[in-house]
């Protein structure tokens, strides 16, 4: 199980960017973390996986446990070998290499048997048929939702327990994001794979997790259930864009001021 | 008609190792983005170790090559901890230039130990003699030269495609963060590109030695794979070893052709002239990898 308590960030030591986030992810659970850009999603996200450390920035206070270690701080190859890994937001991929290049490269960290690789590829095949035509492709001249495939497919080759998942609707067509969406519920059924789900897309992110943390200026400010975050007024006017009725807000009666909450986190 | 043939034989011949010493560039470049200049020392270190072994100590062939070997991994391994892994993250500027210290340390160890006096394997490693095929003379100690840079290239180049290892090298070619994200140590790499590019750099020494005999003018022949480099574009074996073999025979050329006309060793400039105009025109090099880029 993965936890945080009161985690700060703080980037070249100065700029405070997560002023005290607290989180759980229990074992093969799926859940969401919403919130406005430079809320500090992405940053949480790199505070677990470590890639934090390659950009200056380090957990200044509080704690980062998964199964009981402290885990903050530490390089990211460590933490990718305790089976943690973060798709990162922008489909970051090697291009020049084949697709399939790339989802063996993802499997490089498993320390099982040799022989498991074909078995993984085509593990990953079945989730996503779409890179099975295009493994000998270059991974730099796919689509990007090929791309979005590819990295996900990737971070399975690890065999991760937990999957950190950054906006991977980001860019992508309406339809593509139901397919993904689709994809990700049964990776998290069938391989029992904890995911954690960053988005944008909040009508998504309430979907297709089972719990939910909404984030504001580097503190979550509202968690709960997905079923109760989406029925909470605040999420739904500002996140979902409803009115308070449930329907969708038209322009016609749209306010001329810019409803403003100060949330008590 | 037989003058030239010659000549793009001997141009081949000093082509392969001016490859062979090109791609020890460009392994340490395509993983760590760092300009190796050092790898010029390795050149007359190698050839001195080598010799050292095989006729000081007169020991059997095979083992002077694994001691050399050693000695060249050892020494990567301290160039990368010792001057390059406190640079990681530093202005890219400042760990080439400590290369180029390196590169006179090397030069300077040698010149400590063997006294840059120039010394020969004799024959004691590859056979002489001369091959007459046809027309054609060709000296045994550069045919044997050139295969053994082939295969060494060839190996290298399998080892990439074919390995665990390889395929961790290649991420970390194409992206540190992606590679480290997926758990690949990053550290490890660079050192594993500092060993295999020291490796190779020796082997091209033992054999430059064998042809020019063992001296610390070898680390010129340093420069000229310099140029075979650039001009093959810094991230691409192929276009390295493509580019190594041209200047070779680019070379010969001169020395054939334009050598009676030009006062000393001009021809020396040769290549370099060359790839200035190749640089105009590609500035890339030949193959440098074209950047994907999606709008």
């Amino acid at each position: 199980m993965l936890e945080l308590e009161n985690v700060e960030v703080k980037y070249l030591n100065t700029i405070l960017v997560l002023k005290g986030v607290n989180l759980k992810l229990d074992k093969g659970s799926l859940a969401c973390l919403l919130g406005a850009n430079g809320a500090g999603k992405s940053t949480t996200l790199k505070a677990i996986s470590g890639l934090l450390r390659t950009e200056e920035g380090a957990v200044t206070d509080g704690v980062i446990s998964y199964d009981g270690k402290n885990i903050q701080n530490r390089w990211p190859e460590d933490i990718a070998a305790l089976g943690i890994l973060q798709v990162v937001e922008g489909r970051h991929m090697a291009e020049h290499l084949t697709v399939e290049e790339n989802l063996r490269a993802g499997g490089l960290i498993y320390k099982g048997p040799r022989s498991q690789m074909g078995k993984d590829l085509e593990m990953v095949y079945s989730y996503f048929p779409r890179l099975k035509s295009l493994k000998d492709r270059t991974a730099g001249y796919c689509s990007g939702g090929e791309q979005q495939m590819m990295v996900m497919g990737r971070s399975l080759m690890g065999h991760p327990e937990v999957v950190l998942l950054d906006e991977p609707s980001l860019g992508l067509a309406p339809l593509l994001v139901q397919e993904i969406a689709g994809i990700i519920k049964k990776i998290n059924k069938t391989e029992k794979v904890a995911i954690l789900l960053v988005e944008q897309n909040a009508i998504m992110g309430l979907d297709l997790a089972t719990y939910g943390y909404v984030m504001e200026n580097g503190r979550i400010v509202l968690d709960g259930s997905a079923d109760s975050l989406r029925e909470n007024e605040d999420v739904k006017q500002f996140y979902l864009g409803l009115s308070g009725i449930g329907q969708k807000r038209s322009y016609k009666d749209v306010k001329h001021y810019k409803r403003r909450k100060r949330w008590l986190g | 008609m037989e003058d030239l043939l010659k000549s793009i034989m001997l141009g081949l011949a000093s082509g392969g190792i001016y490859a062979l010493v090109a791609v020890s560039y460009v392994i340490i470049y395509k993983s760590t983005r760092i300009f190796a200049f050092s790898q010029a020392g390795m050149l007359v270190i190698g050839a001195y170790t080598f010799w050292q072994c095989l006729v000081v100590w007169s020991l059997p062939i095979w083992i002077s090559i694994l001691i050399t070997l050693a000695i060249a991994a050892a020494i990567a391994i301290i160039i990368e901890r010792v001057s390059m892994r406190p640079l990681i993250g530093q202005p890219i500027l400042a760990p080439i230039v400590v290369t180029l210290g390196v590169m006179l340390f090397l030069r300077g160890i040698a010149l400590l130990f063997w006294h840059g006096e120039v010394e020969g394997y004799g024959e004691a490693f590859l056979p002489l003699g001369v091959w007459h095929v046809g027309f054609l003379s060709l000296p045994k100690i550069q045919v044997y030269g050139f295969i053994i840079c082939m295969l060494v290239i060839a190996l290298l180049i399998s080892f990439y495609k074919y390995t665990r290892t390889g395929l961790g090298m290649r991420v970390v070619h194409e992206d540190h963060l992606v590679a480290q994200n997926l758990g690949i140590n990053v550290k490890r790499i660079f050192q594993y590109s500092w060993i295999f590019s020291c490796a190779v750099a020796v082997i091209g020494g033992m054999l430059l030695g064998n042809i020019q005999g063992v001296g610390l003018d070898l680390d010129a022949n340093g420069l000229i794979a310099i140029a075979a480099v650039l001009f093959g574009g810094l991230e691409s074996f192929g276009g390295a070893v493509i580019a190594g073999l041209a200047i070779g025979i680019i070379q010969i050329f001169a020395i054939q052709y334009l050598g009676a006309l030009l006062p000393g060793e001009i021809t020396m400039l040769v290549p370099f002239v060359f790839l200035l105009l190749i640089l105009l025109i590609k500035p890339y090099g030949l193959f440098g990898l074209v950047r994907i880029e999606r709008l």
